[in-house]
């Protein structure tokens, strides 16, 4: 990283701790956002030209302060004596506790369950994340319009019915975490599923979502949930050298080349992962227990030597704790390892309700590939690739089907 | 009933109105053809054949969204239906 590219992870991570400061003592999404904004560039105008000043959240609230300030005074129908009240309301520097507690008040309004999941995600990406509008749209291969539009209803929304900027209460908390959880997840997988090299800016989700993931660990370093899915991203992110080839087709799991995984990753990944699960013992947290099974995956010196007891009693306590389908047919998977295809393809019948995910025929495909029983094969493989999946994925299939005929 | 004035007790402090509505098989619905001063159009039945049908509102003055959703998780109609939580305008 260079001294420029330093200052700019510097004036975003203390733009996003200003603004959620700033959020309170306007009162205001709309305005705090354009005010620090505006602090921002010119921190990343002067900053590399006259040094980084020895305060550098100090530096941006004061100037995000008096750029709000500015802005109320032009709302002639706002009187002078608010804007100026502003200036003295709070000293700077905010002690680090406030500051703390700014950052999960705007987490948990980014992502109340009022606001959809995509406009979630949207809000956290431009908001936490620090991203640009067009940054999020590209991302999120949403045209800039459109995106500017969603952000706009969005703190619309907020400021109309309420949203309030505050940490839920002990009894509301484990719910609305987990909603906040599941965007960060849903951040993730938008870049996951990107995958290959083509999409590089898809693939830097997956850091933004580990960079929210971190944070939100920072700031509640006790809850199972988050450390379970900090855990889970890092593991499974571990793995993304190692998951397209040269020529950007996926390589399956058995057939990566474990060397290329993320071993620092890995290693943080196994820590958070006990952590979350000593910390949820009674009743696991899911992303620990997903986190769990990746783990068992990223510490196997290869494929043949996975511990298929390990992964699939880790399947039993996560259908204990959240039993979908998607989950069944994973353990069935597993079985196949360790029982064989028959054993698992008596499980994969056996799950309802998953007729148009494409994973389910794929693996029914797979598993009916491998006890010779070529003409369902055939017919599993090709019911999958009707309900459509990447072009990649669908190339993978496609040379399954070939292989038959051999 | 016994159900809704316990909820009204327990809401007194935030209720400041509502109504409970007849069924929608009683609505009738009114538009104004070509926009104001136009032919006055009524119909049958309410505005859109769904499922969920308004039955009633409370007017209620609460700090924020949280605490309406509190207030509006107590109403019986949200156990086996759906209560809508709408802001109001101030004019």
């Amino acid at each position: 990283m260079d001294a420029g590219d330093a200052i700019a992870r510097l004036v975003r991570d203390e733009g996003t701790r200003v603004l959620a400061t700033l959020i309170r003592v306007t009162g205001r999404l709309d305005l705090a956002q354009d005010a620090v904004q505006d602090a921002v560039v010119r921190a990343l105008e002067t900053w590399p030209r006259d040094g980084v000043p020895g305060n550098p959240r100090g530096w941006l609230l004061v100037a995000a302060k008096h750029r709000a300030v500015d802005l109320i005074r032009r709302e002639a129908r706002r009187p002078g004596k608010e804007a100026a009240a502003l200036m003295f309301a709070d000293p700077v520097p905010e002690p680090p506790d406030v500051v703390r507690d700014d950052m999960l008040r705007l987490i948990f309004t980014c992502c109340h369950p009022s606001l959809a999941a995509e406009t979630q995600v949207a809000l956290a990406l431009r908001t936490l994340g620090g991203l640009s509008t067009a940054e999020v749209a590209r991302s999120l291969l949403v045209p800039e319009p459109t995106m500017a539009k969603r952000l706009t209803r969005a703190r619309q929304k907020i400021t109309q019915a309420r949203i309030p900027y505050r940490v839920p209460s002990a009894g509301e908390l484990p719910a609305r975490l987990a909603g906040v959880a599941a965007t960060l997840y849903l951040i993730f997988n938008e870049g996951y599923a990107a995958g290959s090299g083509a999409d590089l800016i898809r693939v830097s989700l997956t850091a933004e979502a580990i960079r929210l993931a971190r944070l939100l660990a920072g700031l509640m370093p006790d809850e199972p949930t988050v450390l379970g899915l900090l855990a889970l991203l890092l593991l499974t992110d571990a793995r993304r050298p190692a998951r397209v080839d040269a020529a950007g087709q996926p390589v399956l799991l058995a057939d990566q080349d474990r060397g290329r995984w993320d071993g620092q990753a890995i290693k943080e990944g196994v820590g958070l992962t006990g952590a979350a699960l000593r910390r949820s013992p009674e009743q696991p947290d899911p992303y620990a227990v997903q986190a769990a099974i990746a783990a068992c995956h990223a510490l196997a010196p290869d494929y043949a030597q996975t511990n298929w007891d390990a992964v699939i009693s880790w399947y039993d306590v996560l259908l204990s704790v959240a039993d979908t389908p998607v989950a069944q047919l994973n353990r069935a998977a597993a079985v196949a390892e360790r029982d064989g295809p028959a054993a698992a393809l008596a499980l994969a019948d056996a799950i309802g309700g998953l007729d148009g995910y494409p994973w389910w025929h794929a693996t029914r495909a797979e598993l009916l590939h491998r006890l010779g029983r070529a003409e369902q094969a055939r017919a599993a493989y090709q019911q999958a690739l009707a309900l459509g999946m990447s072009e990649p994925q669908a190339g993978h299939l496609r040379r399954r089907i070939a292989d038959l005929r051999g | 009933m016994k159900e809704y004035a316990a909820f009204a007790e327990a809401a007194a402090a935030v209720i400041r109105g509502g109504k409970a509505l007849y069924p929608t098989a009683t609505a009738t619905t009114v538009r104004v053809a070509g926009g104001k001063g136009g032919d006055v159009l009524t119909s049958d039945g309410p505005y859109a054949e769904t499922k969920e049908a308004l039955t009633g509102f409370y007017l209620l003055e609460c700090a924020d969204l949280d605490e309406a959703v509190t207030y509006a998780a107590q109403i019986p109609a949200a156990w086996d239906g759906v209560v809508e939580v709408r802001p109001v305008i101030q004019f």
